[in-house]
């Protein structure tokens, strides 16, 4: 059935999934090579940025108990933004997904099933995720509250279980490529948190508006431990090296695990949780679609627009032709897309929003106070 | 449920099904368990006719007689190859065997010297870049040809090949005269601006190699194949290191130098030397090393050339003993502590210097510590350290204990 | 000669005679078009009358016309006269022979009516005079009059279960459970008198649910039994049992057992409701009813848990679950019930917690390698061959050296043999079952691996899913496991790892959606509500503090926050 509300933890282990599917695809990547050794100081760096943001968006938010940022929008411009704001959010969404759905497919074709072709896998994928549409979406986000700590927990055990390659060393030179590559442009490593953008829509489906702020804080830290952790580990089990561009960084370390000797190349085994991560992934970023374009459409049912953007997704799933547009796709259109639209888009129409509602607020209460004057004695 | 809807249901089912049939089942009878064989080991040589000849290692798996299921023979079963670039090679193996080669529970690879000092790189990033190598799988430079080398990799005393190749990497841990180097970590040294690979070095210890040992075998100083040991077949000896620059082999190392490189590199574990006795010349003493705490490293940089300061801290057991001798009184102690450093810092001079002046090679990776004097990587990758290395000095200080024997502590 | 000549005749030819041949005709009833809903009214009462006629012997022909007593033997009708206020008034006992106690009839229902009872004669004198009032000479007096009715129920019958019945559609099924029904000519009330005697099962120890420190009594098929044992356990006051009858033609006997100041008044009222609206012909057993109430029953996983341990049962009630007893089923049902309940055995609150919590983690692996290993299996034999160690591979590869199938069709052959020998074994005549146990499993499995017809890796993986199956402790759901056990079999087979995760997301959704009276399925962990409940691994006894959250009893609290007084000293 439809959900109507969910609980805290629901709220942030639908964050927690779309993180560390990103995780999974090479965004680890794009990271060290945006900054090199100094990876791990960035990460720190950037980690706190991410708090700090947190903070303003859920001050920005408090004006607005109960609302997402669709009804912000259609509070400050109208109809007008609100539509705007929807589709520009939807195909957001959709281009995200379908990036991560090409890259994560096409690394499985690679590994495991070379003999399928990337259309029948995707297309099993998509199909399985519909069939189980059918249920409803408040199953999907239950389901995914198992889902999403199994996954952080296997990410945080493939990020630990190279500890005796660990070196100190190489995160010398500490400012990698200078101070100002890891501070300023470094900046725009942020774009790994971009699963925070769920954090604008899940307010009216809150319990207790109260726990917005309790929600972004803890999934904040619990996405920082998880980024900083797996990036981390990489850049001290691998010496960076320039050129090195692989498929995919937490897989690679992945096949390095081996415990005495006799569990060797258990890859499989992760392998195993990151498509449980994938199906996840994918229900919960069509749970997102199907949210805000039911805000905007008012449509009764369910099941009929999840079928329909299913098929969107696939349909785009299927544009790049080979590794290079994905690789083009990944580094580039991901990372700015994310910066732009869940960073940097959001914080402007809340801090107008915000603005507007304190004039109209200070207009209200004059008009308040002159009523008051007013009043016949 | 009524009857027209149930009908529709198991239509429904029997069309996915057979969908998803026809779909997957072109893939999973190829790859099947059975229909695989698996090399346990790579070898590669300069080829006669072509660039290189490519040999693989199978085990026989015996079929069962009694019915209980038993496994691998330890016989070598080596096919061979002439051929233009390995996956040629392996091509062609395939077209000849009845079974699939599968390569993921590759143990070793193997290098002829002689194809080490080509160049490896194209070999090494191929394999990286195959979805079946396994980044555990040790490399192995050989003295011999590889293709030798894999024919004598069996014992008596081990029933499973494929355990044979691990149980012979662990011998480096207790003796220490060789370090297992994986592919992955050659990989990555192969590239690496901060220090330079080396990998295994292996022979086939057959009389005739024991015939090139010169004077240095006198005071214990083997390279893989050297070392005198009479057996009925001969079989592999993993003694040394092969020493790299890039990709291309330019020198090895014996195995009291090895030991040196374990310990200047923070990975020796345990190891065994023998040492003229300092109380009775005629004598030796055979002592256990191992370390208390990490080398201390420093390095400066003077004029651009870089001043390398080690500390080495060595704690010593006595294994050895002779008739009326207590070892352990303190100024035997002292003399015995002397010996030891003077030994240990004769070779490691000798051998830092050998890297330095003769290979150019920094295989122990003092880069790694010199990088700390750096912030930011232009600076870095501008002084460019594996070719400053040639110019550096070292200053050893060795700072050995004796702390014990085993049983017998005065006789 | 003439010997040889007919035995090649009546060999070779067919014979002449005509074999007999039994054909069921259509009733003429189903021949009519419109044969899609058979109104089952119709079945039992076309014209029954509703009440009881105050005329003996028409009471007395109907019942000999309904119960068809000159065909029925069993049914027994004894006519007599009886005794009261001086008059004597004809009337008739109606019984089944075999279901009562004829002594209690004789002592208690025959011989107060029929031989003259002096302690309780009554003269007819004496009328008792309610009120009087005189006018103008005229004195009305209101007097009662005599009711035979209350007369005979309150002072003739001797027996503690008498009712009295109006109805016709009440009579008919206490004569059906047992009881003996008194007519009396003038009064359109019969009595129904309880003397049932019919022979049952004793108590007995349970027989698949045993327990090494517990109680070692089961239900029976009697209801008032199992009753009986239940209110012996919860011993208070507060424990309701209301009686309903489901299905027309068997009128079932259900009760309907809760706590009534602990289990939520809704949750008594859904069952209520639904065990109300059943509009069936008949009910035998409990499981039959399990599958009428549930949920959703298109899906195999049980939602309500069925137990023959009254201990279970009553600690169910008492945490504010809901119990249905059905008669002649020794099986009753407990509803709502979440997933892991039925994980847990009923030996579980008895043990100390450490025992209890190893017990249920290899429990949890059981259920783990019961649901997966086979996939798994075909999956990494498939496609995944580099997770396995080097050394087990080729002892895989050695042992299947010679085996002609692939590993698929070795499973499923394996799979379904061993379920044909599991359906074999429970149909086996007892002096020869550890026979045919020896022979199925131990030599035919050597034979079969000997005739490298399968692996001995394979026999293995067979066994050992085998015997984690029976480690889960509800036998349902170990059912709903070896019906996704081939499911995921075919996933693994078809398509690896990749395979399974969809069958296992799909189980999870599925698993996410189910509901058992309200309740979900996967509570308490999902939807995780409060932190303090304490679930699937428990923890000490005196730790227990709460009720489970998601049954929203009346008394969340069932101990007080320092239950060991004697240990520790509390400041008020």
């Amino acid at each position: 059935m439809e959900i109507k509300q969910i609980s805290n933890f629901q709220a942030i282990a639908l964050i927690l999934i779309i993180v560390t599917n990103h995780l999974i695809l090479g965004t680890p990547r794009t990271l060290i090579a945006e900054t090199g050794t100094g990876t791990i100081l960035n990460m720190i760096y950037v980690f706190i940025l991410a708090l700090l943001l947190v903070f303003i968006i859920t001050k920005l938010f408090s004006n607005f108990n109960g609302k997402d940022i669709i009804d912000i929008s259609e509070f400050l411009g109208g109809k007008v933004l609100k539509v705007i704001v929807g589709i520009v959010f939807i195909i957001y969404f959709l281009v995200i997904l379908s990036t991560t759905v090409r890259v994560i497919v096409q690394d499985l074709e690679i590994i495991y099933f070379q003999n399928i072709s990337v259309y029948v896998l995707t297309l099993a994928i998509l199909a399985s995720i519909v069939f189980v549409y059918k249920y409803g979406s408040s199953d999907v986000v239950k389901c995914n509250s198992i889902i999403a700590p199994i996954v952080g927990i296997a990410i945080l055990i493939i990020a630990f279980s190279n500890v005796q390659d660990f070196s100190l060393d190489r995160i010398f030179p500490i400012l990698g490529f200078g101070a100002k590559e890891t501070f300023i442009t470094g900046a725009s490593n942020i774009f790994a948190y971009s699963g925070l953008a769920i954090l604008y829509f899940i307010m009216p489906m809150l319990k207790d508006s109260k726990n917005f702020k309790k929600v972004s804080i803890v999934s904040t830290i619990l996405v920082g431990i998880l980024i900083v952790g797996s990036v981390s580990s990489l850049v001290l089990s691998f010496p960076f090296i320039e050129n090195i561009n692989e498929i995919s960084s937490l897989y690679v370390e992945s096949r390095d695990i081996s415990y005495w000797q006799v569990f060797q190349r258990i890859d499989g085994l992760f392998v195993f949780s990151w498509i449980l991560a994938l199906l996840s992934y994918i229900s919960v970023v069509l749970f997102i679609i199907v949210v805000i374009f039911r805000k905007l459409t008012n449509a009764k049912k369910e099941f009929p627009v999840v079928l329909a953007f299913a098929t969107i997704t696939y349909v785009t799933t299927l544009i790049p032709n080979n590794i290079a547009m994905i690789r083009f796709l990944e580094d580039i259109v991901f990372k700015y897309t994310n910066i732009i639209v869940a960073i940097f888009l959001s914080l402007i129409i809340l801090i107008f929003a915000n603005i507007k509602y304190k004039i109209v607020n200070r207009k209200n209460t004059i008009i308040n106070s002159n009523n008051i004057e007013n009043k016949p004695l | 449920m009524e009857k027209q809807t149930l009908n529709k249901f198991f239509i429904i089912i029997a069309v996915i099904l057979l969908l998803l049939v026809a779909i997957f089942s072109s893939s999973s009878y190829s790859s099947n368990i059975d229909k695989l064989s698996y090399a346990i080991a790579i070898g590669l040589d300069v080829g006669k006719n072509s660039s290189m000849q490519l040999s693989l290692q199978f085990s026989s798996t015996n079929s069962p007689s009694s019915g209980s299921g038993s496994s691998q023979s330890s016989e070598a079963i080596v096919y061979s190859v002439e051929c233009s670039d390995i996956n040629d090679g392996i091509n062609l193996i395939n077209n000849y065997l009845s079974k699939k080669i599968n390569l993921a529970h590759t143990r070793v690879i193997v290098f002829s010297e002689e194809f080490a000092s080509t160049g490896v790189s194209d070999v090494i990033y191929t394999l990286i870049n195959s979805v079946q190598i396994r980044p555990t799988a040790s490399i192995v430079v050989s003295k011999c040809e590889a293709k030798e080398f894999l024919q004598s990799a069996s014992s008596k005393l081990e029933k499973l090949s494929a355990r044979y190749y691990e149980t012979i990497q662990n011998s480096s841990e207790y003796t220490g005269y060789t370090q297992d180097i994986s592919i992955s970590q050659f990989f990555y040294d192969i590239q690496n601006t901060r220090k330079n690979a080396s990998a295994i070095l292996g022979a086939v210890n057959k009389d005739a190699s024991h015939a090139s040992a010169n004077s240095e075998q006198e005071s214990g100083k083997y390279v893989a194949g050297q070392a005198p040991i009479d057996s009925e077949d001969p079989g592999i000896e993993n003694t040394g290191l092969a020493v790299f620059v890039e990709d291309k082999l330019v020198g090895e190392l014996n195995n009291i130098e090895t030991i040196c490189h374990l310990l200047a590199s923070n990975n020796l574990k345990y190891c065994n030397i023998t040492i003229p006795n300092p109380l009775n010349v005629s004598d030796t003493i055979d002592l256990r090393l191992s370390t208390d705490s990490p080398v201390k490293i420093e390095v400066n940089l003077v004029n651009g050339n870089p001043f390398i300061k080690l500390d080495f801290n060595i704690s010593c057991q006595l294994i050895s003993m002779s008739e009326n001798v207590n070892y352990f009184s303190e100024e035997n102690l002292k003399k015995i502590q002397d010996a030891v450093n003077v030994y240990m810092k004769q070779n490691m001079t000798d051998y830092l210097y050998k890297t330095a002046k003769e290979f150019k090679s920094d295989i122990v990776g003092f880069g790694r510590t010199a990088i700390h004097q750096f912030l930011t990587w232009d600076d870095w990758i501008n002084y460019n350290w594996l070719e400053k290395y040639k110019n550096s000095f070292f200053d050893i200080n060795i700072n050995s204990e004796l702390k014990s024997g085993q049983l017998l502590i005065e006789t | 000669m003439n010997k040889l000549f007919t035995l090649i005749k009546n060999t070779f030819y067919p014979n002449n005679e005509e074999h007999y041949d039994f054909i069921l005709p259509e009733n003429s009833a189903e021949s009519v078009e419109s044969t899609d809903e058979v109104k089952t009214d119709e079945i039992n009462s076309q014209k029954d009358p509703e009440s009881v006629f105050p005329s003996l012997s028409v009471n007395l022909d109907f019942l000999k016309v309904k119960y068809n007593t000159l065909i029925n033997s069993d049914i027994v009708v004894r006519e007599f006269t009886l005794t009261a206020r001086n008059r004597q008034y004809g009337a008739f006992l109606v019984y089944i022979d075999g279901m009562v106690d004829t002594k209690i009839i004789n002592d208690f229902v025959l011989e107060p009516l029929m031989l003259r009872n002096r302690a309780n004669s009554y003269d007819g004198n004496e009328t008792r005079v309610v009120s009087e009032a005189i006018s103008n000479n005229i004195t009305v007096r209101k007097v009662k009059k005599f009711d035979l009715v209350d007369y005979i129920y309150n002072s003739l019958v001797p027996q503690n279960a008498v009712k009295k019945k109006k109805s016709f559609n009440d009579i008919l099924p206490d004569i059906n459970m047992g009881n003996c029904l008194l007519f009396v000519d003038t009064i359109d009330t019969a009595f129904s008198i309880d003397a049932k005697g019919f022979k049952q099962r004793g108590v007995d120890s349970p027989k698949n649910e045993t327990v090494i420190r517990g109680a070692q009594e089961a239900f029976t098929e009697a209801i008032r039994t199992n009753t009986s044992m239940i209110r012996r356990f919860v011993n208070n006051e507060n424990l309701v049992i209301e009686s309903l009858s489901v299905g027309k033609v068997t009128k079932t006997k259900c009760a309907v057992c809760y706590m009534k100041d602990i289990a939520n008044d809704d949750l008594v009222a859904e069952v209520k409701y639904r065990l109300n609206n059943l509009d069936i012909d008949t009910i035998i057993s409990s499981g039959q009813l399990e599958q009428l109430i549930e949920d959703n029953s298109k899906c195999s996983l049980p939602q309500m848990l069925s137990t023959e341990r009254p201990d279970k049962a009553a600690n169910h009630i008492l945490s504010g679950r809901v119990v249905v007893i059905v008669n002649g089923s020794p099986y009753v049902l407990i509803m709502p019930c979440v997933f892991v309940d039925f994980l847990s055995s009923a030996e579980d609150p008895n043990l100390k917690f450490q025992y209890a919590n190893l017990l249920k983690f290899v429990r949890l692996v059981a259920f783990f390698i019961t649901l997966l290993l086979p996939g798994l299996y075909v999956a990494i034999t498939n496609f995944h061959q580099e997770i396995i160690p080097t050394e087990l591979l080729f002892a895989i590869v050695a042992s299947r050296e010679s085996v002609p199938f692939p590993i698929i069709v070795e499973i499923l052959a394996m799979e379904i043999s061993f379920e044909l020998i599991r359906e074999a074994s429970l149909r086996v005549p007892s002096p020869i079952g550890t026979t045919i146990g020896i022979i199925g499993a131990l030599i035919l499995g050597q034979a079969a691996v000997e005739a490298s017809i399968v692996s001995p890796i394979l026999i293995i993986i067979i066994a050992i899913t085998g015997i984690t199956s029976f480690a889960i402790p509800d036998f349902y759901l170990s059912f709903h496991l070896r019906i996704a056990r081939f499911l995921y079999i075919i996933a693994g087979f078809l398509a690896g790892f990749l395979g399974i995760g969809i069958v296992l997301f799909g189980h999870l959704i599925l698993l996410c959606s189910l509901k058992s009276f309200g309740v979900s399925y996967l509570a308490p962990y999902v939807p995780a509500t409060s932190k303090n409940n304490k679930a699937y691994f428990m923890p000490p006894f005196w730790s227990r503090e709460k009720r489970p959250d998601f049954l929203n009893s009346k008394r969340p609290r069932k101990q007080e926050r320092v239950s060991m007084k004697w240990k520790y000293k509390v400041d008020n």
